[in-house]
């Protein structure tokens, strides 16, 4: 009896072990494939000079941007916020601050501040199909006419995103998220792409790098690449090397096919015209950002056109990364159960030939290596000690076997890392990327193994159906942007460290 | 497989992957210890020519070019001298300095420049594409030119294309006119108008005298053109006044604000205005909306009535751009005052009480 048991379990793990190691060396090909394509497109574009961009700002031939600022509970941040945007260097856009029903004097400070009086009437109606919490009302400074406050019951930050969509004026809206610093030139960075677009083909959406702003001197709510340092924290310079490794592999690699599935909620810009078509923000789920562009691309291929979703290389803003792991973890299970739900709720895309390559390729590439490949991960491990305890593993083999997957992963991290050095630069000492480089081989040995670990918890708690509070609505501070308020000229030191203060 | 050869396999892999790894890290280092190293000498060479007693300085004080400042050195010098002379040209206005950089950048760059027009590396082509443009060098014009007729059709050299004849255009170049199929094929609304955009005096009639035969994409980009260089001639006039009965819808509609901006019609171009303002036919929004900008630019009594119409336009932005409108007229202000009063519609008074409430700030603030 307990022989037929043993041959059973054996059986069973040489399988497991087996596709385990199929799962593995497929995804490494896709992580392969991504690299070339990335490495080619940067190596093409390597060291191309920044006077690009000053001199299509010299033109004045810009297209106007909304820029929809939702607001909860920002009375401290939204004037310095606000004042940093007012100040961009573009030529033509709006700001909407759409406030979410705060619960603080976030209005009424913003009215004092901008000489803001009530807009009477109907306004600007884009035409959203969807159900919305309702208006209070609508401000516009009289100050700057180009600001305008929406007040609203609150509904969430998709619902005040798409409120904002509804009241802005111009064809092209950009969404920010909260506590993002913006590049100096973030605007015409991420515009670019729609200037050059050829004629007939539409740029549906364009997204940028998002680096991390930690241990960087951010001024006035802007932060540029001359003022970007690498922070003291390794649990900060490894999210430094997962986000290069995210951005520059995967994104330029899926966005040369028009597969890209995730147009950051930190900094997008994206055509009115087509969210309206697909009916604009999902209220209620944690990953809006990831829904959206995913319904984008359905109407895309829907609709059998041309048009495109375009990733901009250049890091355009730059966001907090959490410093402690108890905070790093909340996001990360966080973001683990927004691909869960949005890879939930667009089930019928998988492997469905009707979508094209993102139904063929992109969406089972986040199926099974981003939401599932923590889960094969551990099982992997798990396989490894449950053979050892089998003895029937050979202990030399799986030790190497795991050793070259290791390495394999440190390899994919400095290679991010060299494209970082090949287009931008942004780590100019050299200690900086020896910390970089180093930091990036040492990732598989620590930081990965905790990533995965609660990846799958939160994996695990999607699928409980864990539902999410209104607590985690990120919120707008453009950092470091309202440290300037009530300093006198000169007492200002230059250099503000970023505030260690959190959000969640 | 024998356990032996999977062992053997996996080690060459470890030994691979190490050596790889090595290797990403040998170049990586040494690229950014060349590139620091590079970096800080243009600094300082930029440093150097930027203080008042530069030779640099010096030569465009005096326009006397001294041997200590065409002591060639290696790229680094390049490098240093084109930060200079471009930090110089984003603040100087002077004319005459202006044109001492041009010369001198002439002189220095040429030769360099050309070589590195056709380089093979396309960041390298790019970067001296754009420098040949800030520094307006007019010598390279025939590169330029033997370039973009050895430029392969393919899009993806479209940046590249885009740049070349962008720069023609900035040179004045009358060859750029045989370009302008290409480029309405090719580029962008915003790409075209950064092409149209430099081009002037002789060019520029050429375009206007020309316009009907012109791709559709390019005339209307022309009419935008003409509106943002506040082109001001007769002929510039008559095309508009054209435009504005123009079949194509966009056309009609950038044509009455280029002519909004002009802020000048002819009674007969008026009399059609009149007209098809108090026409019945359907009219898209954005066309009222410049209806409504072009009424307020010109002023004519005769626009009135329709104006105070607008104001209770089903479109948001037609009643702002109308209550603004009537607001730059004589006793404009009076008249919004009444609607606001006793408007039958509900919209038409929001909107003139919000445009009574701006005047009133703006007054007090300027």
């Amino acid at each position: 009896m307990s022989g037929t048991w043993v041959d059973v379990l054996m059986e069973a793990h040489r399988i497991l072990g087996i596709l385990i190691i199929i799962y593995v060396a497929m995804s490494a090909a896709v992580y392969l494939f991504l690299t070339a394509a990335a490495a080619f497109s940067l190596w093409r574009d390597r060291d191309l000079s920044e006077i690009q961009y000053s001199t299509v700002l010299e033109t004045e031939l810009v297209p106007p941007l909304s820029i929809i600022v939702p607001a909860y509970n920002e009375e401290i941040n939204i004037v310095g916020s606000v004042r940093s945007l007012l100040s961009i260097n573009y030529k033509q856009f709006e700001i909407v601050v759409v406030n979410d029903g705060s619960k603080d004097k976030t209005v009424e400070i913003m009215l004092e501040e901008f000489d803001m009086t009530e807009v009477k009437g109907r306004v600007p109606f884009s035409g959203l199909k969807k159900e919305t919490k309702p208006l209070r009302a609508v401000y516009r400074s009289l100050r700057h006419p180009n600001l305008v406050l929406v007040d609203k019951e609150n509904g969430g930050k998709a619902d005040a995103l798409n409120v904002g969509i509804n009241v802005c004026r111009y064809p092209y809206f950009v969404s920010l998220d909260g506590d993002t610093v913006l590049d100096t030139d973030a605007f015409i960075k991420v515009v670019k792409p729609i200037m050059d677009a050829r004629p007939g083909e539409e740029i549906v959406a364009t997204g940028g790098s998002v680096g991390i702003a930690n241990g960087s001197a951010v001024d006035s709510g802007y932060l540029n690449s001359e003022s970007v340092r690498l922070s003291n924290k390794p649990i900060v310079v490894m999210q430094v090397v997962e986000y290069l490794r995210a951005f520059l592999m995967g994104r330029i690699g899926l966005s040369r096919y028009n597969m890209l599935l995730l147009v950051s909620g930190a900094f997008g810009v994206f055509k009115k015209s087509w969210v309206i078509e697909v009916g604009g923000y999902e209220t209620g789920t944690i990953g809006e950002d990831m829904e959206l562009t995913v319904r984008l691309h359905e109407l895309i291929r829907r609709k059998k056109s041309k048009a495109r979703i375009v990733y901009v290389p250049e890091p355009v803003c730059w966001t907090e990364a959490p410093e402690s792991f108890t905070i790093l973890k909340r996001q990360r299970t966080r973001w683990h159960r927004g691909l869960y739900e949005s890879l939930n709720s667009h089930k019928k895309m998988i492997l469905n030939p009707r979508y094209g390559r993102v139904g063929m390729l992109s969406m089972p590439f986040f199926l099974f290596i981003e939401l599932l490949g923590p889960l094969v991960e551990l099982l992997g491990y798990f396989t490894i000690i449950f053979g050892f305890f089998l003895g029937r593993i050979n202990i030399e083999i799986s030790l190497l076997l795991a050793l070259v997957m290791l390495l394999f992963g440190s390899l994919m991290s400095t290679m991010s890392v060299l494209f970082e050095e090949w287009r931008f630069h942004n780590y100019n000492r050299i200690s900086d990327t020896f910390r970089l480089f180093f930091y990036a081989l040492s990732e598989s040995f620590w930081y990965r193994p905790v990533m995965t670990w609660w990846r799958a918890e939160g994996l695990f708690q999607a699928i409980r159906g864990k539902k999410h509070g209104w607590g985690e609505m990120t919120r707008v501070n453009v950092l470091g942007a309202n440290k300037k308020t009530g300093t006198i000229p000169g007492t200002n030191p230059g250099v503000n460290p970023v505030p260690p203060e959190k959000k969640e | 497989m024998s356990d032996a050869s999977v062992l053997r396999i996996l080690w060459i892999a470890v030994v691979l992957l190490i050596l790889l790894i090595a290797l990403t890290l040998f170049y990586l280092v040494e690229r950014k210890v060349r590139r620091t190293r590079h970096r800080q000498q243009v600094a300082e060479a930029v440093k150097m020519f930027a203080a008042p007693d530069s030779p640099l300085a010096d030569y465009l004080d005096s326009g006397k070019e001294s041997r200590k400042l065409s002591a060639s050195g290696e790229g680094m010098r390049r490098e240093a001298l084109e930060e200079a002379l471009l930090n110089r040209l984003a603040v100087s206005a002077s004319h005459t300095e202006r044109e001492r950089i041009y010369k001198f950048a002439a002189g220095y760059f040429g030769e360099e420049y050309e070589y590195l027009l056709n380089r093979r590396r396309w960041s390298d082509r790019m970067n001296v594409l754009l420098h040949i443009e800030k520094f307006k060098m007019v010598g390279l014009k025939a590169t330029i030119l033997d370039r973009l007729d050895r430029l392969g059709k393919q899009s993806k050299q479209d940046d590249e294309r885009f740049l070349l004849i962008r720069t023609l255009a900035s040179f004045q170049a009358e060859e750029t006119l045989g370009y302008m199929e290409v480029a309405a094929a090719r580029f962008s609304e915003l790409q075209l108008m950064q092409v149209l955009r430099p081009l002037r005096d002789e060019l520029l009639d050429r375009l206007i005298r020309d316009f009907d035969g012109l791709p559709i994409r390019i005339r209307r980009c022309l009419l935008d053109t003409l509106r943002i260089s506040n082109a001001r001639t007769t002929e510039v006039l008559e095309l508009l006044e054209r435009s504005i009965r123009s079949e194509d819808k966009e056309s009609r509609i950038r044509a009455l604000k280029a002519l909004a901006n002009f802020g000048y019609m002819t009674p007969e171009a008026a009399d059609y205005f009149e007209s098809r303002m108090a026409g019945d036919e359907e009219i898209i929004w954005p066309e009222r909306l410049m209806h409504a900008r072009l009424a307020g630019a010109v002023r004519e009594e005769r626009f009135m009535p329709h104006l105070e119409r607008m104001m209770a336009d089903p479109s948001y932005e037609v009643r702002r751009e109308a209550a603004a409108s009537l607001a730059q007229y004589r006793n404009g202000l009076e008249r919004i005052g009444r609607i606001a009063e006793g408007h039958p519609d509900r919209f038409a008074r929001d909107m003139a009480v919000e445009t009574l409430e701006r005047r009133a700030y703006e007054r007090n603030v300027g």
